[in-house]
């Protein structure tokens, strides 16, 4: 045990609690979160204070929360998905590359192709 | 006239012959006399010699069976009373059978045996209890050695993995599991005369008191309120022995309170400048008698508790405590009735060990609780239209952005500037506001990624 490196004192599970069995993986890294407004319940732990407070006046994903609280990125995905079970938190799954307007405002090629091939097969139909 | 003469010669020199005679006589008379008083009083001290040393016998035999009795008393009675009062004190050690008729140095030579047998036992038990210190304390600290490197390993482990939650659940739970033994081996470490382990640097009380409550089955059970100026922290060196007295008593206070009840912690800093860690649970509390056991062992004069006096199931938890006291100099007191009518636990720590730790260079863990109230403020917040532009400006005041340009993670005020926690409170969802938002986070996003992409595709 040399000297400058330091024991861990806080072990990444007081932040997601004792809980029982795990919930299912539902939110992916790049999930958004943003806070529902609903109040916190007693069994929340501080951590749990803290993530509802980052994302209230806006919203990060679950990795950047885990990166602000300084815990590993799975237990940022774990308390996340705590608190969406617990309607704390709203998720929004990000839009895909081709649902975003282009730079000139107007929607990608890609799309474009998408929404015409779409609409000639339904006239084929 | 010669004629009439000579009878009366003859007569003057028989009478002369006589008296001669007669006092010869006289003096060997007076000689036996003499003689024969000599011979009685000969007689009578002989006689006295005789009756004086008949007693004398009579005495010693007497004194002898008073002897043997008390020898025998001493072997069948004082000896094996011996041998329990040294287990416990409770057990009398009996005195002589005849004590006012024993001579003082018979006293003192039966005492001596008993002195002498029991330092004979003591000093043998020392030396095989410091044997079985010394073997039980090499193998801890071995065992802790590598507990702390499957700690690292299940750390690096969880930073590296952020695949299935059933994974990471699992790792947090060995991580748990690896907690709790390592505070076991740790305090049995600790009770055969190890030091903690190592060193931390400064650290703050509310981060040392939960992490010390992580160490324990059912944390979720232990409430921690601050009540303390966030910036108080604890010396380095003194910094793991309050963390595992801390873990002891909160682990007393789950244990015997029930599953479903909290054990309340709650921070305060005194006025005289001493930290206040207090632990009440609402189990049954102690019987006096276990009270003062309990008193005895973690003040700091038990630093000699040996392994044979720890009891069975052994009670290291407070042997513990009671040597981290002795070499760190904090104070424990477990004697008080908690509020509930259980255990009222406080362990004191003197202004010497505390610090004060700069907030901005080492800002404390999300995972410790803050102080809800700032500890002065028992009074009614200011008016709530006003509060939030205050604490904005202070915020900012205190934290400016780097000189780089980027935005400060915002801190919650010093203490004493809010009335409180903010509650988060309802924001009506706003369509423009998310598509703005979504739509820059968009195109950053492409912009960052596509250098290559567009050239392709144009």
């Amino acid at each position: 045990m040399s000297r400058g490196h330091q024991r861990r004192l806080l072990p990444a599970y007081l932040a997601t609690g004792a809980g029982g069995a795990p919930l299912p993986t539902t939110l992916d890294t790049l999930t958004a979160l943003r806070a529902s407004g609903l109040p916190l319940a007693a069994y929340h732990t501080p951590v749990h204070h803290r993530v509802v407070e980052l994302v209230t006046d806006g919203s990060l994903t679950a990795v950047e929360i885990a990166a602000y609280l300084g815990l590993p990125a799975s237990v940022g995905l774990m308390l996340a998905e705590q608190l969406v079970s617990d309607g704390l938190l709203k998720a929004s799954v990000p839009v895909p590359d081709a649902l975003a307007p282009s730079r000139a405002g107007r929607p990608s090629m890609q799309l474009m192709e998408e929404v015409l091939s779409g609409l000639q097969s339904l006239r084929v139909a | 006239m010669t004629s009439p003469s000579e009878p009366a010669i003859v007569l003057g020199a028989m009478t002369v012959v006589m008296a001669v005679v007669a006092l010869l006589l006289a003096l060997s008379r007076r000689k036996q006399m003499r003689r024969c008083r000599e011979m009685d009083a000969a007689l009578k001290s002989a006689e006295a010699r005789t009756r004086s040393a008949e007693s004398r016998t009579d005495d010693a035999e007497a004194r002898e069976d008073r002897f043997r009795a008390e020898v025998s008393h001493l072997v069948s009675a004082r000896l094996p009373a011996l041998k329990l009062n040294l287990i416990s004190s409770h057990h009398p050690v009996p005195g002589l059978l005849h004590e006012k008729k024993a001579g003082p140095e018979d006293a003192e030579l039966l005492d001596s045996v008993l002195t002498k047998v029991s330092e004979m036992v003591l000093t043998e038990r020392r030396r095989v209890d410091a044997a079985a210190r010394a073997a039980l304390r090499g193998a801890s600290q071995d065992s802790q050695a590598l507990s702390y490197r499957l700690q690292s390993e299940l750390d690096a482990l969880q930073r590296e993995f952020t695949g299935s939650r059933q994974l990471t659940h699992r790792m947090l739970a060995a991580d748990h599991l690896n907690e709790q033994n390592l505070r076991l081996i740790q305090r049995t470490a600790i009770v055969c005369g190890a030091w903690p382990g190592h060193v931390r640097k400064d650290t703050y009380v509310a981060e040392l008191v939960t992490g010390a409550s992580s160490r324990l089955r059912g944390f979720d059970r232990i409430k921690i309120n601050s009540r303390i100026a966030s910036n108080v922290g604890i010396v380095g060196r003194a910094a793991e022995p309050v963390a595992v007295a801390c873990a002891e008593l909160m682990a007393n206070a789950l244990e015997h309170s029930r599953d479903d009840l909290a054990v309340d912690v709650s921070l305060i800093q005194t006025g005289n400048g001493n930290v206040s860690i207090t632990v009440d649970d609402a189990g049954k509390g102690m019987t006096a008698e276990a009270a003062a056991r309990g008193v005895r062992l973690v003040s700091a004069d038990s630093k000699d508790v040996m392994l044979t006096e720890l009891g069975d199931p052994p009670s290291q938890g407070f042997v513990a405590i009671g040597r981290l006291v002795a070499d760190y100099g904090f104070h424990v007191s477990v004697d008080n009735p908690s509020p509930y009518g259980g255990v009222r636990a406080v362990v004191t720590i003197p202004p010497n060990l505390l610090a004060s730790i700069d907030e901005e260079a080492e800002p404390p863990s999300a995972m410790a609780p803050q102080p809800p109230v700032a500890p002065k403020a028992e009074r009614r917040p200011p008016a709530a239209t006003e509060t939030p532009a205050a604490d904005d400006e202070k915020s900012r005041a205190s934290a400016p952005d780097s000189a780089d340009g980027l935005p400060q993670r915002r801190r919650r005020g010093p203490a004493g500037s809010t009335g409180g926690l903010t509650v988060p409170s309802y924001r009506a969802p706003d369509p423009e506001r998310s598509r703005k938002a979504w739509s820059e986070f968009q195109d950053g996003l492409e912009s960052g990624r596509t250098g290559s992409d567009s050239e392709e595709t144009q």
